[in-house]
């Protein structure tokens, strides 16, 4: 599974992505504006979740939990609560989607390759199986919304000034600085030495276990995050937010963008949403062509998008 | 005389699920117990079994309806069978891997394969009632239980019957569990690896398009169908080990059992319950009840 290191992403490129992101609502429809936050949610989760599989060697297939759980805690908090503050309902969803993760991590991070996979997935679909049923609470398969009415410190935010979009971009910003803070620390350094040589890790006084529960639940905090920017972008929270489909989406966006690379997953969220999009409304298919992408990412190129756009830096500066 | 006619009836209605998971689980695992692949494209074969089955019930539906539901699902099962061989050639590529890439391979086949049968079939649910109707019911005390389900259990039984035989009794399907137990050792004596992995598939869709099949009558066949009862036979699957048609069977039975007695005590926690279960078993032990340590 390895793929050669690559070097830092060059500045210059991220600059420009990140005008080009704040410029958006000047140029484009609030629609678009709209699949710009759903990729930066994918994107913030998808980068804690890469924290486990790309850095950590954990492939887990019960994301959605953390992801949809923190939807839901900000949906709920909304809709049943009366709380519309997102300086509130923001850390709320991360300490949900936390506690979760210290629960189902204290049991999974024992395991690892498929094992670890089955079980991550099998709690995500107990999640998903009492979110459905339990009506009262969460909605069962209608959901929860309308996810509006929403202020930060009191200034109401809203898609039609776009305070609601610039408030999406702070936190995917926020979880993107953080993250790479942590992959950059010792900590991240460990994680890495875990993924490559679990047993000389632990010989070099790693204690493994401990530090894979840890990371699992930065993930899930970072995830919860995530999913309060899924909560704002969609309005409206369903279910399938919690489904292992959701799950599998993820790793798809991380293989997608190159999970060797740190800013992989984020190039595959936009690349996956506007792709997602696009084919749906030229063909009113998505599955099909993505499908195959997907496919030709695994044969073809493991390194990811990340990886094709580093050969050709390579090859321009030669 | 109630109460034993409402048990029988709920022990019905459980064999009757235990069959459907055990239908679609079986060819799950015969795979994974040769090839080591989690094909999770296994739910798509089910959902292309059901379509072909209602193409082909709709196709000939002058004839005798209780003939058709024998014909149909074999005919329909052959069809998947074939995509199997087709998809096995396919997955060619994948076989020297890591297994969660085999994995995320077959993801990108689910994918596919829902948009092609949403292209043929549309997505509005397809069903063909009047097979289950021709077989009408019979009276457990006050109570009638739907003769088709009892048709469904002893096709189960059959395919049960038929794995044991082939897989113990016959040349062919001791090579097959000799390729599975030692896959290196088997190919040094001379055995055709490739012909087994070909066999292996071919059986495994066979199992899944006939699964599909014989349930179109009473499940209708649409789009999500496949992803969500993919996620019941890996259930099935996991708690029964991996590989092991027998496992496959008990993990079947139990699991059924399981969700009959939660939906009679408290309904809610149906699915919720089924995953509790699959999570415990791995806990106690983490290769399933039947499963061998890799």
């Amino acid at each position: 599974m390895n793929v050669p290191s690559l070097p830092r992403f060059p500045l210059v490129l991220g600059a420009v992505a990140l005008i080009l992101l704040l410029a958006a609502p000047f140029y484009t429809t609030s629609f678009n504006l709209t699949l710009a936050m759903k990729a930066m949610a994918f994107a913030g989760t998808s980068l804690a979740f890469n924290l486990l599989f790309g850095y950590t060697g954990l492939l887990s297939l019960g994301h959605a939990m953390f992801f949809g759980g923190g939807a839901y805690v900000t949906a709920y908090m909304v809709k049943r609560m009366g709380v519309q503050s997102l300086e509130i309902l923001l850390p709320m969803s991360g300490i949900g989607a936390m506690i979760l993760a210290a629960l189902v991590g204290a049991v999974a991070v024992r395991y690892t390759k498929i094992h670890f996979l089955i079980i991550t997935l099998g709690f995500s679909q107990m999640l998903y199986g009492l979110v459905l049923k339990f009506y009262t609470f969460t909605g069962g398969t209608d959901g929860l919304g309308p996810v509006s009415g929403l202020r930060f410190f009191g200034l109401p935010i809203s898609l039609r000034d776009y305070s609601l979009y610039y408030f999406a971009i702070g936190v995917f910003l926020l979880i993107t600085f953080l993250l790479w803070v942590i992959v950059r620390s010792h900590f991240g350094k460990a994680l890495q030495a875990i993924k490559e040589n679990t047993t000389r890790a632990t010989y070099v006084g790693i204690p493994q276990i401990r530090y894979k529960y840890y990371a699992f639940v930065i993930s899930g905090f970072f995830s919860g995050l995530a999913g309060t920017i899924w909560a704002i972008a969609t309005v409206h929270v369903a279910p399938d937010s919690l489904y292992w489909i959701l799950s599998a989406d993820i790793i798809f966006i991380t293989l997608l963008g190159g999970y060797a690379w740190f800013i992989g997953p984020i190039l595959g969220s936009f690349i996956f949403v506007y792709l997602q999009n696009t084919f749906m409304s030229l063909t009113g298919y998505w599955m099909l062509p993505l499908g195959a992408i997907f496919i030709a990412i695994l044969i073809f190129a493991r390194g990811g998008v990340a990886m094709l756009v580093y050969k050709y830096i390579l090859r321009a500066r030669r | 005389m109630i109460d034993l006619s409402f048990a029988t009836y709920y022990i019905l209605g459980s064999l009757f699920f235990a069959s459907l998971v055990f239908l679609i689980s079986a060819g799950l695992n015969v795979i994974f117990g040769v090839l080591r692949i989690i094909n999770l494209a296994h739910g798509s074969l089910y959902l292309l079994g059901s379509y072909v089955a209602y193409s082909l019930f709709i196709a000939f539906s002058s004839l005798d309806r209780i003939l058709l539901s024998v014909t149909v699902p074999l005919l329909a099962g052959l069809i998947v069978g074939l995509v199997g061989i087709g998809l096995e050639y396919f997955m060619r590529t994948v076989y020297r891997l890591p297994i969660d890439y085999q994995l995320l391979f077959t993801f990108g086949l689910i994918l596919i394969f829902a948009d092609v049968m949403r292209m043929i079939w549309g997505v509005n649910p397809l069903t063909f009632g009047a097979v289950y109707f021709a077989y009408g019911t019979a009276p457990i005390g006050n109570l009638f239980f739907p003769l088709y389900n009892i048709f469904i259990i002893a096709v189960t039984l059959f395919v049960g019957l038929f794995l044991w035989y082939f897989l113990q009794r016959t040349r062919l399907g001791s090579v097959v569990r000799a390729v599975a137990s030692e896959r290196e050792m088997s190919s040094a004596l001379g055995i055709d690896i490739k012909r087994v992995f070909i066999v292996t598939f071919l059986i495994g869709a066979f199992l899944g398009g006939l699964g599909g099949a014989v349930t179109v009558p009473v499940l209708p066949a649409s789009p999500g169908a496949d992803i969500n009862i993919l996620i019941i036979a890996f259930v099935a699957v996991v708690v029964g080990g991996l590989g092991s048609v027998k496992g496959a069977f008990v993990g079947a039975l139990l699991l059924s059992a399981l969700r009959t007695i939660i939906l009679i005590v408290f309904p809610e926690l149906e699915l919720f319950s089924l995953y509790l279960f699959m999570v415990a078993v791995l806990l106690v032990r983490p290769y399933g009840l039947f499963g061998a340590k890799e």
